[in-house]
C-alpha cells in the first residue's frame, strides 16, 4: 500500500513537472504579450516604458531563469503575483477554489441522488415506463452540451417562473440559501452528463447482479424483493459511483470553465480563461498547475478507494 | 454482383467456376447479416439512418438552406414564422439556414480531429506497446502529462496559443484526444504480444513490420474504431464549446457552438437563437453515440451496454 502510494505520488510529481513546462511554454508562445496589452495600443509607449514593465516582471531574463524563478516559488508554496492585479495568486485561488469545489461537489450530489435510485428502479422494473424514461434520459443526458442546458435552464426560469438567480455571487457561509439558489442550476447543467453515465452504469450493474446465484439464494430463503435489493444488490452500486468520479473529474473541472462563465460564478475555471485572454502568465501557470494537482489527487483517491472497496483489486 | 471477367486462361476451369459462387455466397451473407442486424437492433439502425441524413445535409446543405450563412436581409430577431422557420438572429440572418449549414462545420470537425487522434495517438500507442522498454515509458509518460489537464482547459490553452480560428480549434481538439487513442491502442497490443501465435509468427521468421501490421494491428483495430466513433461526437461537443467561448469558428462561419455563444446575450428576447442550434448539436451527438454503442455491441458483445 505505502509502496503503491509512493510510486503514484512520484508519478504525480513528474506529471505536474511536465505540465508546468508545457503551460509555461504555451504562455510564452501566446501571440500578443502582456507588455503590449499593458501599455495599451498607444504608439506613444516608448521603449523605456516597455523595458520598465519587462524588468518589473523579469520578462527580460532568459526563459530558463523565468521558469526556475516561478517553479522555485511554487515549490516553496509561493505561487507568484498576478501580473494584472498585483495580488498574490494564492489569495485569489483561496477565494475562488471553494466556488469551483462547491460547484463540482453539488454536481456530483445531483448525479448520485438522481442516478442511483433511478438506475436501480429501472433495472428492477425492466421494460416498465420508468425504465423507458430512465433510458431516454440516459441517452439524452450524454448528448446535450452542458452550456446549452445551462442556457435552457435560465430560459425556462425566466420565462415561466419570472425568476433569475442573482448575478452577484454569495458565498455559502455568508448566506447558504441565497448561495444554493444560485448554485442549483449550474450544478444540474454540469452534473447532467455524469448523471446519465452513472445511471446507465448502475442499471447495467444491477441487471447483472440481479441475475446472480446469491440473489436467487436470498430470494429462496424468503427475503422480500425489496429486502433482496437493499441488502444484497445495492452494495454493488458503490463501485460505479467511484469509477465515475474518476472518469469525470476532468470533465467536471473543464466544464466549470464554461458553466462558471454563464452563471457568473467567480471560480477557478473562469479565472483561467480570463487570465488566458489577458495574457496573465503567472496566473494561468499557477492556476492550471493547481487544477492539475487537484485532478491527480482525485484520481489517486479513486484508485485507493477501489482497492479498499473491492478486495479483488490489488495495488498493482 | 457481376464478377469482373479477368480470370486468366491459365486458370483451371474448376477454379474459375468456383470463384463466382464464393462471391455470391459472401454477398448474400453480408446482406442478410445487415438485415438481421437491422431487425435485431432497431435503435442502432435508426441512428445509422440519422447519421446518413446528417451527412447528406452536410454535403447538400448549400442547396437545402434557403439563405446563405451571411445573408442579413431580414429584420433582426424575428420570431419563427413561415419564411424563417427558426427565426432570425441579431444580425437578421436566418437561423434555419445557419443550422443547416452548421452541419458541415460540425462533421468536418469530427472528420479532421478524429484522424489526428487516431493516427498520432493510435500509432504512438501501437509502437509503445510493440517496442516497449524506454520508448514505451517516455511515450506513455508524455501521454500522462497531456491527460493531466482537464481536457477542455488543455484545448482552450492550445487554441489560444495557435490563435482563435476553426482550423486551430480542430488542431487543439485533435491533440487533446491523442492520449485517449494511445491508451486504447497500447493495452490490446500488450496482451496480444503475449499470445502464442505471435511467438510462432516470430519463430517462422516474420519481420517486425509484418508482425506489427499483419498480426497485431488487426487485434487493435476494433477498439480503435469504437473509440473513433465515440471521439467523433466528443470532438463535435468540444468544438461547440471552444466556438461558444470565441476560440473556435469566427463569424460569419455558421458553427452551432458559435451560434449558441451569440445567442447568450439574447436568450430572453430571442430564445429561438439558442434553442435550435442546441437541438442540432444534441441530435447529431445522440445519433453518433447510439451508432457507436451499436458498433461496440456488434463487434464486442461482451461489453454490451444493454441500453
Amino acid at each position: 500500500m505505502s509502496q503503491f502510494l509512493a510510486r503514484r505520488l512520484l508519478a504525480i510529481v513528474f506529471m505536474l513537472f511536465g505540465m508546468s513546462v508545457l503551460v509555461f511554454g504555451a504562455m510564452r508562445l501566446l501571440p500578443g504579450d502582456i507588455v503590449n496589452l499593458m501599455v495599451g495600443m498607444q504608439s506613444s509607449a516608448s521603449a523605456e516604458q516597455r523595458e520598465a514593465i519587462e524588468g518589473q516582471y523579469g520578462l527580460d531574463r532568459p526563459l530558463v531563469f523565468q521558469y526556475t524563478d516561478w517553479m522555485g516559488g511554487v515549490i516553496r508554496g509561493d505561487l507568484g503575483k498576478s501580473m494584472r492585479s498585483q495580488e498574490p495568486i494564492s489569495h485569489e485561488i483561496r477565494r475562488k477554489l471553494p466556488v469551483t469545489l462547491e460547484l463540482t461537489f453539488l454536481s456530483l450530489i445531483f448525479a448520485v441522488v438522481v442516478a442511483v435510485p433511478l438506475g436501480i428502479i429501472s433495472a428492477i422494473r425492466r421494460n416498465s415506463p420508468v425504465d423507458l424514461f430512465a433510458r431516454i434520459l440516459g441517452v439524452l443526458g450524454l448528448a446535450i452540451p452542458n452550456f446549452w442546458l445551462a442556457i435552457m435552464l435560465l430560459l425556462i426560469a425566466s420565462r415561466y417562473f419570472h425568476w433569475l438567480p442573482s448575478p452577484v455571487f454569495t458565498p455559502f457561509f455568508d448566506d447558504p440559501i441565497e448561495n444554493l439558489q444560485q448554485m442549483w442550476m449550474p450544478a444540474i447543467a454540469l452534473g447532467m452528463v455524469m448523471m446519465a453515465n452513472l445511471m446507465r452504469m448502475t442499471r447495467s450493474i444491477m441487471l447483472d447482479v440481479m441475475g446472480q446465484d446469491y440473489i436467487r439464494v436470498a430470494r429462496a430463503k424468503g427475503l422480500s424483493e425489496w429486502g433482496v435489493v437493499v441488502k444484497h444488490a445495492i452494495k454493488n452500486a458503490g463501485i460505479p459511483v467511484i469509477t465515475l468520479i474518476g472518469m469525470n473529474a476532468g470533465y467536471l473541472l473543464g466544464g466549470t470553465v464554461i458553466i462558471e462563465q454563464i452563471f457568473g460564478l467567480p471560480g477557478i475555471g473562469w479565472m483561467i480563461t480570463n487570465a488566458i485572454f489577458q495574457r496573465d502568465y503567472t496566473t494561468v501557470q499557477s492556476a492550471v498547475l493547481i487544477t492539475g494537482l487537484l485532478f491527480a489527487l482525485v484520481n489517486l483517491c479513486v484508485d485507493v478507494a477501489y482497492a479498499l472497496l473491492d478486495p479483488r483489486i490489488r495495488f498493482a | 454482383m457481376n464478377r469482373p471477367a479477368t480470370s486468366s486462361p491459365a486458370e483451371s476451369p474448376t477454379l474459375a467456376d468456383a470463384k463466382p459462387d464464393l462471391g455470391a455466397v459472401r454477398q448474400k451473407s453480408t446482406w442478410s447479416n445487415l438485415k438481421y442486424f437491422a431487425r435485431r437492433d432497431l435503435i442502432s439502425t435508426s441512428a445509422a439512418i440519422l447519421v446518413a441524413l446528417l451527412v447528406l445535409v452536410a454535403i447538400f446543405g448549400k442547396w437545402i438552406a434557403p439563405y446563405s450563412a451571411g445573408a442579413q436581409d431580414a429584420m433582426r430577431l424575428l420570431s419563427p414564422e413561415r419564411a424563417y422557420p427558426f427565426g432570425t438572429d441579431n444580425y437578421g440572418r436566418d437561423v434555419y439556414s445557419r443550422v443547416i449549414l452548421g452541419t458541415r462545420v460540425s462533421l468536418v470537425v469530427g472528420l479532421i480531429c478524429v484522424p489526428i487522434g487516431l493516427f498520432v495517438g493510435g500509432g504512438l500507442g501501437l509502437l509503445a506497446g510493440f517496442i516497449g522498454g524506454k520508448f514505451d515509458m517516455v511515450v506513455m509518460r508524455l501521454m500522462d502529462i497531456l491527460f493531466g489537464f482537464p481536457s477542455l482547459i488543455l484545448a482552450i490553452l492550445i487554441a489560444a496559443v495557435l490563435g482563435a480560428s476553426l482550423t486551430n480549434a480542430m488542431i487543439a481538439i485533435g491533440i487533446v484526444i491523442i492520449p485517449i487513442f494511445a491508451r486504447t491502442a497500447r493495452g490490446p497490443v500488450l496482451s496480444v504480444m503475449q499470445r502464442e501465435y505471435i511467438e510462432s509468427a516470430r519463430v517462422v521468421g516474420a519481420s517486425r513490420p509484418s508482425l506489427l501490421f499483419r498480426h497485431i494491428l488487426p487485434n487493435v483495430a476494433t477498439p480503435l474504431i469504437i473509440q473513433a466513433t465515440l471521439s467523433f461526437s466528443a470532438a463535435m461537443l468540444d468544438e461547440a464549446a471552444l466556438s461558444f467561448l470565441g476560440l473556435g469558428a469566427q463569424p460569419p462561419t455558421p458553427s452551432w457552438g458559435a451560434m449558441l455563444g451569440d445567442a447568450r446575450a439574447y436568450f430572453e428576447i430571442a430564445p429561438w437563437m439558442a434553442i435550435f442550434p442546441g437541438v442540432a448539436i444534441a441530435l447529431a451527438v445522440l445519433s453518433l453515440n447510439l451508432l457507436g454503442d451499436g458498433l461496440r455491441d456488434y463487434f464486442d458483445p461482451r461489453t454490451r451496454s444493454r441500453l
